[in-house]
């Protein structure tokens, strides 16, 4: 296997891939990666969710990409009750992280505006067949961990068509594999704690975290992070650190992990139970918590 | 079209999603479409493939047309790494 590895999305994209395919899927990877950046960043004016999101209020055109990250955006947000919620892109905009993360002040001046609750997005309107989006006023979509989940299933399932398998990839941590062969060992996984890592054997599927061990920042003298409690509309004030959980797709993992940090450890596990999805839910304290199936892990060995 | 013959058009169609499709066609600026789905939970979401009810559903296996990309059968794999395994990759907050 050889490694590929390349900056999109605002992140680190890491693929491991047979050797002999190498060339092809950087290139494939690259383009895909180029696309949904393009199309789904927040960051970017000329992107088309910027567009979108500066048209409250009027049904907007959207590409089939758009559309589809829109679509399963509110999926995610009905199957986690809004745990989950892609229309807080104005609340994290207004907390200081309005522009690439590594652009964010680190203690940016307080916000005249008083947080409000998400769940804009139980408001949006869309008309699947003539591929048309409409945000309600003041709504904007903020469609970062999700957009990088599907777009590391997209690469996946491209890697399969051009014969790259089995392959492991990854955008910052968000992880998704196809199978190796039978008799050959599954993947191995490095999954973050408080306070190192643990080791988890990956045979096919994926697996996200979200936590607060990045992207904080300070905003008026107050401690920031970017996991916003559609609830309060302001940061997360839960007992974790992060929730890292396995489904069999990228996007549902990512979906699942941030509706988890959200709730905290104890309606998160109970979330995590009720849909049978394997997770590990770290406290701040760094005390881990394996919920519905996480396996014993081996603790890696210090770097 | 006059909003006697929406009403009546709306109700000769079943789905919900069909009326809100036709009132945006014949108002693309949407000053129709709010009134239209303000009051059913098909208000956004053509719903067509909006599934949230089999959103986390691992049994549902490979669905391209669900946007959320090829699922391996049986969900996703995890088990202890065997001793020895070196790990290939990591997950963490980024």
């Amino acid at each position: 296997m050889t490694t590929i590895r390349f900056s999109a999305m605002g992140t680190e994209i890491v693929a491991l891939v047979p050797g002999n395919v190498w060339d092809e899927a950087r290139g494939e990877l690259v383009r895909l990666f180029g696309e949904w950046e393009s199309r789904l960043s927040r960051f970017r004016p000329d992107s088309e969710l910027s567009q979108l999101n500066r048209s409250g209020g009027t049904p907007r055109h959207v590409s089939p990409m758009l559309l589809e990250a829109v679509k399963v955006a509110i999926a995610g947000a009905r199957a986690t009750d809004g745990a989950f919620d892609p229309t807080l892109g104005a609340h994290i905009a207004a907390l200081g992280y309005d522009r690439s993360f590594t652009e964010v002040a680190p203690d940016a001046p307080a916000s005249p505006a008083a947080p409000r609750p998400g769940g804009g997005w139980r408001r949006i309107w869309i008309d699947g067949e003539r591929r048309l989006v409409m945000l309600p006023r003041g709504v904007h979509l903020d469609l970062g961990g999700l957009a990088k989940g599907m777009a590391v299933d997209a690469g996946l399932a491209r890697l399969a068509e051009i014969g790259a398998t089995p392959a492991l990839l990854s955008a910052g941590g968000d992880l998704a594999a196809s199978a190796p062969p039978e008799g050959q060992e599954p993947w191995c996984v490095a999954v973050d704690g408080r306070y190192g890592r643990r080791l988890v054997a990956l045979a096919a599927g994926a697996i996200a975290t979200s936590g607060i061990a990045r992207r904080r920042w300070r905003q008026g003298g107050e401690e920031r992070h970017h996991l916003i409690d559609p609830r309060t509309g302001r940061p997360a004030a839960g007992d974790l650190w992060s929730a890292s959980v396995a489904a069999t797709t990228c996007a549902r993992a990512e979906v699942a992990a941030t509706a988890a940090f959200v709730l905290g450890s104890a309606r998160g596990a109970g979330f995590l139970a009720s849909r049978r999805l394997p997770g590990l839910l770290v406290d701040r304290d760094g005390t881990a918590h394996r919920v519905a199936g996480w396996p014993a892990e081996r603790q890696a060995a210090a770097a | 079209v006059t909003a006697a013959k929406r009403v009546a058009l709306a109700a000769s169609l079943a789905g919900f999603g069909i009326w809100g499709g036709l009132a945006l066609a014949h108002d693309p600026r949407g000053t129709a479409t709010p009134a239209a789905t303000a009051t059913s939970p098909a208000t956004h979401a053509d719903s067509s493939s909006s599934d949230d009810s089999g959103f986390f559903d691992d049994s549902s296996g490979s669905d391209s047309s669900s946007g959320l990309g090829a699922a391996p059968a049986g969900g996703a794999q995890l088990s202890t790494p065997s001793a020895g395994a070196q790990p290939q990759a990591r997950s963490g907050a980024s």
